[in-house]
């Protein structure tokens, strides 16, 4: 077994894990932290996959990831900044009850 | 403030989580077939890799990751520029706080350790974020990089509690959009030059993507700092909506 080839199952693995906290966790910032984590496993397994052989990388996936990343955390952010909002219309409507 | 946030669903319906043994099952089943599938397929061939490393001469640099993002799938870097903007655009308040970009704020308590750690590291991610954007152009780096980089510092700078950065003024604004406005205007240009959007000329090419380069990582810092700053500070847009 290659370590490319270990890596690449690795980052299936984050995935699938990920994908269980998706559909099991009830508080919306472990929902935001498991998506993260099967980003995080994408990831992985895309530059597990650049590198084919010992000597040549593949640079396209390594492109994608880049771009990915810098995504991920704006989509992160957006949403934990959205999760603020919800939290403070909740609370408002908690307090004129 | 995040101890106290409780979004848990708390509805009519009885139980609304699914149900752990069937999502366990399906998400095990679902590893199983892509680790077999990983096993047992080719699922990469890597046939652009030697379009890439022929044609690698004509992109104005020599870091093939850099030639990729910036001339080969250049419109991926634009859409992901645009996307960021976006992004920030959604979190940031639509009116200016009448403020200048950079405040002085007495501060309730001196954070030492983290006003001492500003100022010695600060300079150093000046340098070391400049030098990446450099760099992209042979080596691993570039304006992803070095905007993360710059981002951090300026999360540094609020994190320690005696500036303030108005990511409402109109220069924070201006260097938001700096990077797609750039990289636009390039691309515009480019048409009436070359005939075709985002086709380089050879001789120009480095150049180019060092001045697209440097307006993303402004803009990439900017846009990072002032997300993660509408988190910390939820404060300072609540101010900032009733400011007149």
């Amino acid at each position: 077994m290659s370590s490319a080839l270990l890596y690449s199952i690795t980052g299936v693995g984050l995935f699938a894990i990920g994908l269980l906290g998706v559909v099991l966790a009830s508080h919306i910032i472990r929902k935001v932290l498991a998506l993260n984590v099967m980003g995080v496993g994408i990831f992985m397994l895309l530059i597990a996959l650049a590198k084919q052989n010992a000597f040549t990388i593949d640079p396209l996936p390594q492109a994608m990831v880049l771009t990915g990343i810098v995504i991920a955390a704006a989509g992160t952010a957006l949403a934990l900044n959205l999760m603020v909002r919800l939290y403070e219309i909740e609370k408002t409507q908690q307090d004129k009850l | 403030m995040f101890r106290d946030i409780d979004l848990e669903y708390k509805g009519a319906v009885i139980d609304p989580k699914a149900s752990p043994l069937i999502s366990g099952l399906l998400v095990a089943a679902l590893l199983f077939v892509l680790i077999w599938m990983l096993l047992n397929h080719e699922v990469h061939y890597g046939e652009i890799q030697h379009l890439v490393d022929d044609n690698l001469n004509l992109s104005g640099v020599s870091n093939p990751v850099t030639a990729v993002l910036l001339n080969f799938r250049a419109y991926d870097t634009l859409l992901e520029l645009a996307v960021l903007l976006i992004a920030v655009i959604a979190v940031l308040p639509t009116h200016d706080y009448p403020a200048p970009i950079l405040q002085k704020t007495a501060a309730a308590e001196k954070r030492l350790v983290i006003i001492a750690l500003q100022r010695w590291i600060s300079p150093a991610l000046l340098l070391f974020a400049g030098y990446l954007l450099w760099a992209g152009a042979s080596q691993p780096g570039g304006a992803f990089q070095a905007g993360s980089l710059l981002a951090g510092a300026c999360v540094l700078l609020s994190q320690t509690g005696s500036y303030r950065i108005n990511y409402t003024s109109i220069i924070a604004r201006s260097l938001l959009v700096v990077g797609l406005a750039a990289f636009v205007a390039v691309a515009l240009a480019l048409i009436g030059f070359a005939g075709n959007l985002l086709n380089y000329p050879t001789n120009y090419a480095g150049l180019i993507i060092l001045l697209i380069e440097a307006g993303a990582t402004v803009s990439i810092a900017t846009a990072l700092a002032s997300l993660y700053s509408g988190l910390l500070e939820p404060c300072f847009f609540e101010f900032n909506r009733s400011a007149p």
